[in-house]
């Protein structure tokens, strides 16, 4: 029963407690330290901004918080868990999701199908998975297809999705197993920008049941307009954390990230953004 | 046909095995200019590049090219004819040196001293490239990628380029470097046609715009007359 002792004390986190706890974390490939001694809390309920050039190991972060290539040095705690060597699998199954930069559905499978492989899969490890789909897994997936726009193109196979519905269909298969932490990564690269506002309604509607999400991107205008607080990555190291609104009054960042021209581009976004918090 | 009409694109339609996509799609370029495929995504935007280019056999309509059908050529006959296409997601050889993948691009170029003419001239235009010659594209940063995929087409010695989303997954900084760098090719006297997601931006550059729809051209103008149009705006692009 210590085991069983060990999670009560663990459960007993204060709410104000951080959701996520990323401590001097390192990731290296053999002498490139593609994530540098790195820590950052993340409160519940917040939506935090990762940005940074190419290369700065913004999606290395991602992978070793989910568990796809854990730390070589620092810690990862999750709801008071220390998740830093947990297996992918098992840290989705604690309540954290990720999508990818790349489309990561099954071509051969319709939309739903893509949710339900999903929800069979995402919150515990079946050892008997069943060739029946019981109706509970069928009215959760399409619940959750409604909430992401996509229940007319439930029975669509997924390889005939547009590329803003393969988005979406991935945020869904993410969303349904619950959790707490969603990590999107780089979520509307290459959306024309009505699609963009599309996909941006859909994460405001899951911000507002209280999921705590950290997105990659490099759209500025996305991510200012929905990140809490902001977080600029250069070299596996933290350059930047601070207010969206900030941004483009630090140097560094337009040095090394957002250059003259896109900082200009900025101001009036994140003017309207302010306008809109206050 | 008149001399400054250099790629004229005539009642194309194209698909793959299962569904058409382009439907009755025409447009022209002329030389020296920029012109910008727009619209919303799947519908149909690469596969009118992949169409011109000859990666796609079109099953109605026309490619002219310097006045001379191109449609009916393979794909590397267009190329030698000077036509480039430089596909999305830049498609490099991640385990060959960024000498190595640009002097694939001149694969076909006849005689040899014409091929180190055109590395100079593109060690110009990217001079990045010369910097990392001897890296393997596979440890380049996104931004450098990018910059090889145009340096490889470059090497062919093409007049028109045509660009597939050249800004996509590019951090802040170096989209604007990468939009340096097209400006420098028409400057340089290259026509350019580009397919890109942001349409506020590159109505700012371009010559002409053309809006696909559902695999048809519903709108074309110029950038100015773009944004004189907040329902076409609204309707595909937003703002």
């Amino acid at each position: 029963m210590v085991a069983q002792a060990t999670d009560d004390k663990e459960k007993k986190q204060p709410q104000d407690a951080p959701l996520l706890s990323i401590r001097s974390v390192s990731k290296f490939f053999g002498a490139l330290a593609a994530v540098d001694s790195l820590s950052c809390d993340l409160c519940r309920g917040e939506v935090l901004g990762v940005g940074g050039p190419n290369g700065a190991g913004k999606t290395t972060l991602f992978d070793v918080i989910s568990g796809l290539d854990p730390a070589n040095r620092g810690q990862v705690i999750f709801e008071g868990h220390d998740i830093t060597r947990e297996s992918p699998e098992s840290i989705c199954h604690r309540g954290m999701a990720r999508t990818f930069q790349l489309n990561a559905g099954f071509d051969t499978l319709t939309a739903q199908e893509n949710v339900e492989v999903s929800l069979i899969y995402g919150q515990t490890n079946p050892i008997f998975p069943g060739f029946s789909i019981g109706s509970e897994v069928r009215e959760r997936s399409a619940a959750v297809l409604e909430t992401v726009g996509l229940i007319d193109r439930r029975h669509s196979l997924t390889a005939e999705l547009s590329v803003l519905e393969r988005k979406l269909l991935m945020v869904a298969t993410a969303i349904v197993t619950q959790p707490r932490l969603l990590l999107l990564d780089e979520p509307v690269g290459g959306l024309t920008a009505s699609e963009m506002d599309a996909f941006q309604r859909v994460v405001y509607q899951i911000k507002n049941t209280g999921v705590t999400i950290v997105l990659i991107e490099h759209v500025m205008r996305f991510l200012v307009s929905l990140s809490d607080r902001v977080l600029i990555m250069h070299h596996g190291q933290k350059i930047y954390e601070g207010s969206p609104g900030e941004l483009v009054s630090d140097k560094t960042v337009v040095d090394v990230y957002l250059g003259k021209g896109a900082s200009e581009r900025l101001k009036p976004v994140i003017a309207q953004h302010s306008l809109e918090n206050d | 046909m008149t001399s400054d009409r250099l790629l004229v694109v005539s009642g194309l339609c194209s698909g793959y095995a299962s569904r058409d996509v382009l439907r009755n799609v025409s447009f022209e370029v002329e030389s020296g200019s920029l012109v910008s495929i727009i619209g919303p995504n799947g519908h149909g935007k690469s596969t009118l590049l992949k169409t011109i280019s000859g990666l796609l056999r079109p099953t109605s309509g026309s490619v002219s090219f310097k006045g001379q059908m191109i449609s009916e050529m393979s794909a590397p006959q267009i190329v030698a004819h000077g036509l480039i296409h430089v596909p999305q997601g830049d498609m490099l050889f991640p385990d060959m040196t960024v000498l190595e993948n640009l002097q694939m691009g001149a694969y076909l170029t006849r005689p040899k001293s014409e091929k180190v003419i055109r590395l100079e001239e593109v060690y110009g235009i990217l001079p990045r490239l010369a910097e990392r010659r001897g890296q393997f594209a596979r440890t380049l940063s996104g931004g450098e990628r990018r910059m090889l995929s145009i340096g490889r087409g470059l090497m062919s010695g093409g007049q028109l380029i045509m660009l597939d989303e050249p800004s996509l997954g590019l951090a802040p900084i170096v989209i604007d470097q990468v939009y340096d760098v097209i400006e420098d090719l028409k400057r340089s006297g290259r026509t350019i046609v580009i397919v890109e997601e942001n349409a506020m931006r590159i109505a700012e550059k371009a010559d002409w715009l053309c809006l696909l729809d559902d695999g048809a051209i519903s709108w074309s103008g110029s950038g100015e007359e773009l944004l004189k149009q907040p329902e076409v705006i609204e309707a595909y692009l937003g703002g």
